[in-house]
């Protein structure tokens, strides 16, 4: 298959499933009717529907899908380990950390792009810890190790905070910010997120040379002229900044970043600078078929994208972990 | 013409000197082969000729900036197995990468 | 309402009896034939239903309570999709709690903010318990229905 191609494919996959999430919802309205309302403006309440809750959530749907596909990628290619993905290495409840350290400490209020600028942070130590910890030549399972214990304790330093939140509804919310969702979220969530995920976005495509010479490992893209330093930190940058913008506003989603890089992979043959944008798409296309899939599941209860990715991820990381197994 | 002028390079892990005043010229058209032991500093070697680590003396390859070298030297090291599967043609067209530029 | 016994007080309860009762009697005789849409929002889309004391003011105020047309007769969680699809007239918002939760982000969300119609924030304490404070509820929920005016 063609690079061309498969980017053409993916883009209309995303397009497809763009319109199939605007047109799920708990009201009883069709298809057609429901994109007419949100096209052209009756000034009634199925344009409000339309325009204020469900193309928000469609819209961040690709937006995170972008950025955990694109991390997933990206930190896979640097650290040459398939099983690299934020969510299980423990970077996401990093940054879900920031951010509820941010909300109930009330500094997500002092400037408008400050809650996802925690999440950033958070996500930096996480990104930095793993990389310190598991660095190339690591190997897969100081990775896991690391991650397992990252993430134990960022969940709970989370919960610590919710529980401790006056606010009683506070400590109901452990598992939005471990599962995450995009129910109820508003273009409010799409215009604080955005600006710094574009950052990350554009810091991750520029590692794709780099990476890609990473492939034969660490002294081959050395003797390849790359600035090995300066490539982990532009990586650490992007990933901190789409990952930690993406759980700001969504809470940690797991899997996306295993699942596509490792279905996209063969298609690219192998190549990770050509995984990442491939990886880009494919994470938005499977954020919006989970979230069409939480609708369609439990209409009206908030079913957490988390429990639909990790049925779906969760086999497929094994199956990784049984073939590495049978590497080493 | 000479491609690689090495003077009196020395390399160490750690107090112990891995390689100690290794001296060589390596002309156009000349195939070399480098035998040693496990451990004999074969690959240490070829690191501090690149410039991939620090020795002291002198190679003409790694005092030259990295884009430079890159076009003048390409190493294939004997790394653990790729990560994932790579087609062939993908596989040799990285050793292009630093010749075609960026 | 006959349990008020000892203390010494019956003449004070019966008087605070008296007023409540007058309060509602009043508002009640000025029920109007339309009854504009009201409903009761809180944290996580829950919505009190019409066999609750939230159900009682919003009909003693003279509104249609959103959550009996909907069929949620003892109350439950409203998508907020539902919540504008319906178009209520009047939407009640309980005041929030200090610090941040997610639940009661929901209250702040645009499509609500924006939805035609008025919407009213009214203190818990005047809604959770039936005291006689709760008379003064209906007759603020009054004026917010007066205040829609009699639509088609």
């Amino acid at each position: 298959m063609s690079f061309r191609f498969l980017i053409l494919s993916l883009t209309a996959l995303v397009a497809l499933l763009f319109a199939a999430s605007l047109v799920t919802g708990v009201a009883p309205v069709g298809p057609g009717e429901s994109l007419v309302a949100l096209i052209s403006d009756d000034g009634g309440p199925l344009t409000m529907v339309m325009r204020e809750i469900r193309l928000p959530r469609a819209i961040l749907a690709v937006m995170i899908g972008v950025s955990l596909g694109l991390s997933g990628a990206a930190m896979q290619g640097f650290l040459r380990n398939p099983l690299a993905e934020p969510g299980l290495i423990g970077v996401s409840s990093s940054a879900a950390l920031g951010a509820v350290l941010a909300l109930q400490s009330g500094f997500a209020m002092a400037f408008t792009l400050a809650l996802p600028f925690a999440a950033l942070l958070g996500a930096v130590i996480g990104v930095a810890m793993i990389l310190f910890l598991a660095g190339p030549g690591g190997g897969a399972f100081t990775l896991i190790l690391a991650g397992i214990a990252l993430s134990a304790l960022t969940a709970a330093l989370t919960s610590l905070l919710l529980n401790l939140s006056p606010n009683p509804f506070a400590a109901n919310e452990i598992v939005f910010w471990m599962m995450g969702s995009l129910a109820d979220r508003s273009f409010d969530h799409v215009w604080m997120a955005l600006p710094i995920m574009a950052f990350g976005w554009l810091a991750l495509a520029r590692t794709g040379r780099g990476l890609e010479a990473l492939t034969l490992g660490e002294d081959a893209a050395a003797s390849m002229g790359f600035d090995l330093s300066r490539l982990r930190l532009v990586l650490l940058g992007g990933v901190a900044a789409s990952v930690g913008a993406a759980t700001a506003v969504a809470g940690a989603i797991g899997f996306v970043g295993l699942v596509v890089p490792h279905v996209l992979r063969p298609l690219v043959g192998g190549s990770s600078s050509r995984l990442l944008l491939a990886s880009a798409l494919g994470g938005a296309a499977l954020l919006l078929a989970a979230d069409v899939a939480v609708r369609l599941v439990l209409p009206g209860r908030d079913l957490k994208l988390g429990v639909v990715m990790a049925l779906v991820g969760a086999p497929i990381s094994l199956h990784l972990i049984w073939r590495m197994r049978g590497q080493s | 013409m000479t491609l690689l002028t090495l003077e009196n390079l020395t390399a160490r892990r750690g107090p112990c000197a891995v390689l100690s005043g290794i001296s060589l010229q390596v002309g156009t058209g000349e195939c070399i082969g480098l035998i040693g032991p496990n451990g004999a500093g074969k690959t240490t070697l070829m690191r501090a000729a690149l410039g991939l680590m620090r020795a002291e003396g002198q190679s003409s390859l790694a005092v030259l900036p990295p884009s430079v070298r890159a076009t003048q030297a390409a190493w294939l090291p004997q790394s653990p197995e790729i990560a994932w599967p790579v087609t062939v043609r993908h596989l040799v067209a990285l050793g292009a990468m630093a010749r075609r530029g960026s | 309402m006959t349990w008020v016994l000892s203390f010494d007080q019956q003449g004070r309860a019966a008087a605070m009896l008296a007023r409540f009762d007058a309060g509602l009697a009043q508002l009640a005789d000025a029920v109007p034939a339309h009854r504009p849409t009201a409903a009761t929002y809180a944290a996580n889309g829950y919505t009190p239903g019409a066999n609750s004391l939230s159900g009682d003011i919003i009909r003693a105020a003279g509104f249609s309570h959103l959550a009996a047309e909907l069929g949620l007769t003892h109350g439950g969680f409203l998508p907020l999709e539902a919540l504008i699809l319906a178009a209520p007239d009047l939407v009640v918002v309980g005041e929030t709690y200090s610090g941040n939760s997610r639940a009661e982000e929901i209250l702040s969300h645009p499509a609500l903010t924006q939805l035609r119609g008025g919407r009213e924030t009214l203190e818990d304490r005047d809604w959770v318990c039936g005291l006689p404070s709760v008379v003064d509820a209906v007759t603020r929920m009054r004026v917010a229905r007066d205040s829609i005016g009699v639509a088609p």
